[in-house]
């Protein structure tokens, strides 16, 4: 009987060494700081200008690979009323967030900055508004609708909803177009 | 021991034996009741969630084409005669005629899997649409994995006579195959009336 | 067809010389090979069913100790041992594993151990497939465990509701190791139920016709049937949820015509009758054991063999007593209400079988005897808050409350864990030809009785008070804490017992008194054979004369012969009356079985991931099956040979 339990914690070692690394895509932090405990902004105030820049980042994004986050960010999507102009994702009055143009830059510190400082022509500054915190785990959302970095298994399923479009996790990855300006941004 | 005592001899019996005598026949209706079970299940969330529709299939999605459906149905129904042949052949142990009627019994197969793949698109419906296109194809696509372990068994035993290594007790396996058979054939009737005939009925 | 002409049988041979070369050859025949291929190779019903109870008992004991950290963290209002993320993932990993790692499978491992002895035949029907439930047995045990430590752990509850289950409020896969581990110990379950039941059904003893089979081989045939229905709903039910996780169906999905109580449904039509799948071997046990220790044969059999079939059936008619919560119709749930309530009647013909049988007998008070007694004592708490929350307006009040949690504790250990450490004690003589210690054994059972009864019945009266089951703290002024505290005393109590058990065994296999053929002057057959029984079980397969095989067996009872030594030889007999039929010959080890699990397993978890892993997977298992299926033809049986 000795021998089944050695090659049973043999085994039970290897895997466990094996799927360590799924520790990232299921860690759950549930309590933020609130807005008004936010160390000050993480992105650098610049001029404001048009077009893609690399912004002046203190803080990388904590959650590109963290599936509860990145669902948290949808429920936020939801709750701070994204929809109303990017309609989950396909775009309206606001541009669309699941192709490939991305006019003030896709990565994760533009996307923040996006959300927290607000652009031109309606887009609102959340920053001090809501934590910096979700502010990440909304940038994580936003990239996972058009799998931008954001892996497989850390994409949302379908929805408890109609649905509206292909659930995140079924999404090709893109390629990130570099963008022509806005005629907003050109015409100021 | 060496006290006279008294002893069935049991070396007489017979080694090999058919149908309900031998221990495969048992092994392949238990699979069957899991199977059956299974199907019954997704049968049974099928008309379930039927009620959670005014219209079924629901507003939008055009129903079934009956044609391939039909047609892949009665070939299941008629690839049982060249199954019955082959107990027949089992069950004589005609060797000859058991590598026959194999071939004729893969290709029967290798038939159904081509009309279930036709069929697949014919269904007019996504797995991911609505509750209408998951519990059409979790039906249609577990009925097609029966169909596709019984292609794979048939073929092995294929293989195994025709490359020469067949042994006796092959044969009764051959008849549970055939078992088998019948029962992933039959077995879509009323799954085919459910998701192509009913619908239309009512 | 050239068959046994010159091949030596086995035979009463009147020449010593000539009886010895035969026994060495049935032993050749029989044995595993040597090292660690023969470990891995083995297709041995015994060395298979070992394997089984001490990976099984692996995840008892890994549990248990989830349910000690949570009784920690519940000891006192407000505590931080656990946060809530780790209590869910804690409480849902400990109901799963106990379920369907312990519980369900130590209970079908016995069988396959026992049923093949209790029959008198050499091995079950199908050794190889055995082989492959256990290696998806132990992949599913190592999956759980190593998902659990790396915080991939379930945490939806091991019933998994829908929309909390869904792909929208648990992201991520933990849910995915659920639904994937459900799919893998199935798949172990209902190979086992067709072992079982073949076995029982085909490989009989000549002699012991229907109305002849051990109390404990009706019970596992019952049980397998249940788990033929049962599993087969609930893996169909776990894919249906991780195709709405991964490939975005909507069986569930209220908003395209989905429904959440369609979940409800399937899971209760298994998980109903997955407590009697779990209870109906315990009872079958308590009448195995009760025999041998009250000197007369269990009082009632053909009572309690439809007790068991109608349990069997009725078991499949009440699940919705586990939805009186949601919005199923009021005729609905009074029916159900009326079916949860005859279920005691099958339950009680029983319990009153066993204490006729207690009365009228010579009770002798062996470590066994005294867990049968609590078990009757316990299972009879659990039976009668069982009937009180069948009632829909009692249950509508306790619904996942802590009175639910103690009603099915007691039933479970009291029910199904007592026997089963009864039939430790009872059975492992004879599996290793050592008896347990009395002394420890008699510790053993008090504390666990004691422990258990501290745990869980102050349980009821949170529950009375209102203290929702899941929930990973409470505040203060809630008034729940010494009760709560307490119930931790008795949880380590009970973990207290559990080492006594180990040590125990620990002690027995070191200098543990030897056992001898039949220690409890039993009577059923798996004591007419050597302590541990030879890897061929019987040297003749034994003739059955009467109920009590071993009590009603003359001097002169008469053994089969005739079986080749030179080959695995089984002798197989008619359904009903256990005529000698055929001889079947029994594959050799091989090492098929584990390529197959391997490429069982490369098919479920690649499924997680992505829907590829269908075509991978099946790829995988192909190689494994080819090889199974592939003749070896070590004995020269082709027909035709290649010239």
């Amino acid at each position: 009987m000795t021998r089944p339990i050695r090659v049973l914690a043999l085994a039970l070692s290897t895997a466990v060494l094996a799927t360590t690394s799924a520790c990232k895509r299921e860690t759950r932090e549930f309590r933020g700081y609130p807005p008004s405990a936010n160390p000050g902004s993480v992105v650098q105030d610049v001029p404001l200008a048009p077009g893609p820049r690399q912004p002046e980042v203190t803080a990388r994004s904590p959650y590109e690979h963290n599936a509860y986050a990145v669902s948290e960010g949808k429920r936020l999507f939801g709750w701070y009323n994204c929809s109303g102009c990017h309609s989950h994702g396909g775009g309206g009055m606001g541009p669309p967030l699941m192709d490939d143009e991305w006019i003030y830059g896709s990565q994760p510190e533009n996307i923040f900055e996006t959300i927290a400082e607000g652009r031109p022509n309606g887009m609102p500054a959340f920053g001090g508004r809501i934590g910096n915190d979700d502010i990440w785990k909304l940038v994580a959302y936003v990239r996972s609708l058009s799998a931008l970095d954001v892996p497989q298994d850390v994409r949302g399923g379908r929805d408890d909803h109609m649905q509206y479009k292909q659930p995140e996790q079924e999404e090709n990855p893109t390629r990130p177009k570099r963008s022509t300006l806005p005629p907003a941004a050109t015409q100021p | 021991m060496s006290a006279p005592r008294t002893v069935y001899d049991a070396s007489a019996l017979p080694e090999v034996v058919y149908g309900s005598k031998s221990l495969a026949f048992w092994g392949t209706l238990g699979f069957m009741v899991v199977e059956g079970t299974t199907l019954a299940i997704l049968a049974s969330s099928y008309v379930f969630l039927w009620s959670n529709f005014d219209r079924w299939p629901p507003a939008g999605t055009s129903p079934p084409s009956l044609l391939v459906p039909t047609i892949s149905m009665l070939f299941l129904l008629a690839s049982n005669l060249p199954a019955r042949q082959l107990a027949k052949a089992a069950r004589a142990k005609d060797l000859r005629a058991c590598k026959r009627w194999l071939v004729a019994c893969t290709l029967c197969s290798a038939g159904w899997i081509v009309l279930r793949l036709l069929e697949f698109r014919s269904l007019n419906t996504r797995w991911d649409d609505n509750a209408y296109g998951s519990a059409v194809w979790a039906l249609a696509f577990a009925h097609f994995t029966l169909l596709a372990v019984e292609m794979a068994e048939t073929l092995l035993f294929t293989l195994v006579f025709l490359t020469g290594h067949a042994e006796e007790k092959h044969f009764p396996d051959i008849v549970d195959d055939v078992v088998y058979w019948v029962f992933v054939t039959v077995v879509w009737v009323p799954c085919w009336f459910l998701l192509f005939v009913l619908p239309r009925l009512i | 067809m050239k068959r046994e002409a010159e091949v030596p049988r086995s035979a009463l041979h009147a020449d010593p010389a000539e009886d010895a070369r035969d026994l060495r050859r049935l032993e050749r025949t029989w044995s595993p090979e040597r090292g660690l291929w023969g470990w891995l190779t083995s297709v041995d019903h015994k060395s298979i069913a070992r394997r089984y109870v001490a990976t099984a008992l692996v995840s008892f004991v890994l549990a248990g100790i989830n349910a000690l950290v949570m009784r920690v963290q519940l000891a006192r209002p407000e505590s931080h041992v656990l946060g809530p993320d780790a209590y869910n993932q804690y409480f849902t990993t400990h109901g799963t594993a106990m379920m369907f790692l312990f519980a369900v499978p130590i209970m079908e491992a016995v069988g396959i151990y026992f049923v093949p002895l209790m029959v008198g035949t050499r091995n079950v029907a199908f050794p190889r497939l055995n082989a492959l439930g256990y290696w998806t047995f132990l992949v599913a045990t190592i999956f759980l465990w190593a998902s659990f430590y790396a915080n991939v752990g379930p945490d939806a509850g091991w019933t998994a509701y829908v929309p909390l289950s869904g792909p929208q409020f648990s992201p991520g896969k933990r849910v995915d190791t659920w639904a994937q581990m459900i799919t893998f110990t199935e798949v172990s379950a209902l190979i086992g139920a067709v072992e079982i039941i073949t076995t029982a059904f085909k490989q009989r003893a000549p002699g012991m016709s229907l109305n002849r089979i051990p109390l404990f081989v009706w019970a596992e045939v019952v049980t397998a049937f249940m788990i033929l229905f049962a599993m087969s709903t609930i893996a169909t039910a776990s894919m249906m949820l991780a195709m709405d996780r991964l490939i975005g169906t909507h069986f569930f999905n209220p908003a395209e015509g989905g429904d959440a109580l369609l979940w409800q449904h399937l899971f209760w039509f298994f998980g109903h009758p997955e407590v009697y799948i779990i209870f109906i071997p315990a009872t079958g046990m308590v009448s195995a054991m009760l025999p041998a220790f009250t000197r007369r044969p269990v009082f009632g059999y053909t009572a309690i063999v439809l007790s068991l079939i109608g349990t069997g059936f009725i078991g499949f008619g009440l699940w919705v007593h586990h939805m009186f919560a949601t919005a199923v119709p009021w005729l609905g749930s009074s029916f159900f209400t009326a079916s949860s309530v005859m279920i005691a009647v099958p339950s009680g013909i029983q319990v009153l079988c066993w204490i006729a049988t207690v009365w009228d007998g010579r009770p002798r008070l062996a470590t066994p005897m005294l867990f049968i007694l609590g078990f009757l004592v316990l299972f009879v708490i659990g039976g009668l808050t069982g009937v009180m929350i069948a009632s829909v307006p009692f249950d509508l009040q306790m619904h996942d409350t802590f009175f639910v949690v103690a009603h099915f504790h007691y039933v479970l250990i009291g029910g199904a864990v007592f026997p089963l450490f009864g039939a430790f004690y009872y059975w492992f003589p004879k599996v290793t030809g050592r008896m347990l210690g009395e002394r420890l054994g008699k510790w053993n059972f008090w504390l666990f009785f004691a422990g258990m009864n501290v745990t869980f019945f102050p349980m009821h009266f949170l529950g009375l008070l209102g203290m929702p089951r899941r929930v990973y703290t409470y505040s203060p002024d809630l008034g729940w804490g010494p009760l709560n505290m307490t119930a931790t005393v008795g949880a380590f109590v009970i973990a207290l017992s559990v080492l006594v058990f180990f040590a125990n065994v620990a002690r027995s296999l070191a200098r543990g008194a030897p056992a001898g053929d039949d220690p409890w002057g039993a009577d059923s057959l798996e004591w007419a054979t050597a302590s541990p029984p030879p890897p061929y079980n019987f040297r003749y397969p034994p003739v059955v004369q009467g109920r009590a095989a071993l009590w009603s067996r003359t001097p002169d009872a008469p053994v089969v012969t005739g079986l080749r030594t030179d080959k695995p030889e089984i002798l197989m007999t008619t359904l009903l009356d256990a005529e000698p039929e055929s001889r079947h010959v029994h594959p050799q080890p091989t090492i098929w079985p584990l390529v197959t699990a391997i490429g069982l397993s490369v098919l479920l978890l690649s499924l997680i991931y992505t829907p590829w892993g269908l075509i991978w997977g099946a790829a995988a298992v192909s190689i494994g099956l080819i090889g199974w299926g592939w003749p070896d033809h070590h004995r020269g049986a082709r027909l035709e040979e290649r010239g």
